[in-house]
């Protein structure tokens, strides 16, 4: 008979050799194990990757905000522009109540009013700096704390004037 | 019941989603069988275990492409016969392609004409005898009927040397096989 026909016909007797199967098998999970491993780490190195990327990202999109566009402390964060919105409504409030007492400016009321303008210099200087050097935790506080003692300044401007006011009152009356 | 799951379709579906186990259950169930036709085209123990580790590695991980269009094992057998050409390739000479001259004076028919009850042990140790190349387009035509287009693809052959590496390895056979009726 034809070769292809007589092997047809013994085709179950072909499959006479017997292989290792347990160790192939153990050697596979080894290669599977290897491969899972290498994969985690490889997710582990992009994630990471991804992650810095950004953060290089903000850090320089930051600075360059930072020195590009800085002109108040509201341009650094949400917190801190709640804050400054918050102290420039006092300080006007004050102000207000400030100009709204009528009497000669007195020669402390003059000295007062130009620690205010000294104040405002120490904050234009301040954001000069942030500018320069960039995001610092410290300058921001300094810049705040302006703003807490142009409210003490206003504060004792109205005590100044409402003295002055007290003090002309007596005089008219002793006058009278 | 074309909708009908088999119990290996569902153990196929697991060996997808990565379970260790299920790959094992599918491991069990082909791996003599893959292991015979890897050793049938290698011709050594050593390189049917390699290319058989790396079957099953490449079958796990290419499972999702499994459409089920054809059988698993069919699939299957067409991962261990190409990994086991790729094995083979690194061996010196194997398949060196005919020139077109050889093509045309190689065309003589081999009838290999086998008395039925001669004993299989002796062809299989005759086919095992045979030359690399000469093995490796004998078992994948007459024993693992695989159409001569489709052993053209596997070796990147033309469909014509494919044909005329057969029948010289049929002729080779024939000899072999002489040698061996007249020894016994």
């Amino acid at each position: 008979m034809e070769m292809e026909d007589y092997l047809k016909r013994n085709k179950a007797y072909l499959d006479t050799q017997q292989g290792d199967y347990g160790s192939v098998w153990n050697q596979i999970l080894q290669k599977k194990q290897r491969a899972a491993k290498r994969r985690r780490l490889y997710i582990q190195w992009a994630a990471a990757s991804v992650i810095l990327f950004f953060a290089i990202g903000m850090l320089v999109r930051h600075e360059w905000v930072m020195q590009q566009q800085l002109t108040s402390l509201s341009q650094i964060n949400k917190e801190l522009a709640r804050r400054e919105l918050q102290y420039q409504k006092q300080v006007s409030q004050k102000w207000e109540q400030y100009t709204l007492i009528q009497s000669p400016t007195s020669p402390m009321e003059a000295l007062l009013i130009d620690e205010l303008k000294r104040l405002d210099t120490l904050y234009q200087k301040g954001l000069g700096d942030l500018k320069e050097a960039g995001f610092n935790e410290r300058a921001v506080v300094i810049l705040l704390d302006t703003y807490e003692k142009r409210l003490r300044i206003i504060e004792q401007l109205i005590y100044e004037k409402q003295k002055q006011v007290n003090y002309e009152s007596k005089t008219k009356k002793i006058d009278i | 019941m074309e909708h009908q799951i088999t119990l290996q379709q569902l153990l196929i579906e697991k060996c997808k989603r990565g379970d260790t186990q299920a790959q094992h259950e599918l491991y069990k169930q082909y791996v003599h069988a893959m292991y015979n036709v890897a050793y049938r085209i290698c011709g050594n123990r050593y390189d049917a275990e390699d290319v058989l580790q790396e079957s099953f590695l490449k079958a796990f991980t290419k499972l999702s492409s499994f459409k089920g269009e054809a059988s698993f094992g069919s699939w299957l057998k067409r991962i261990v016969v190409n990994q086991s050409i790729t094995a083979m390739r690194s061996r010196k000479g194997f398949l060196s392609p005919l020139t077109p001259a050889i093509e045309s004076n190689t065309k003589e028919e081999a009838d290999t004409w086998i008395d039925e009850d001669f004993p299989m042990e002796k062809v299989i140790q005759a086919i095992e005898s045979l030359p690399d190349g000469a093995r490796t387009v004998f078992t994948l035509k007459a024993i693992e009927e695989y159409k001569f287009s489709e052993i053209s693809e596997m070796l990147g052959l033309s469909e014509t040397n494919c044909k005329v590496q057969y029948h010289r390895s049929k002729k080779l056979l024939n000899e072999k096989l002489k040698v061996l009726v007249a020894e016994n």
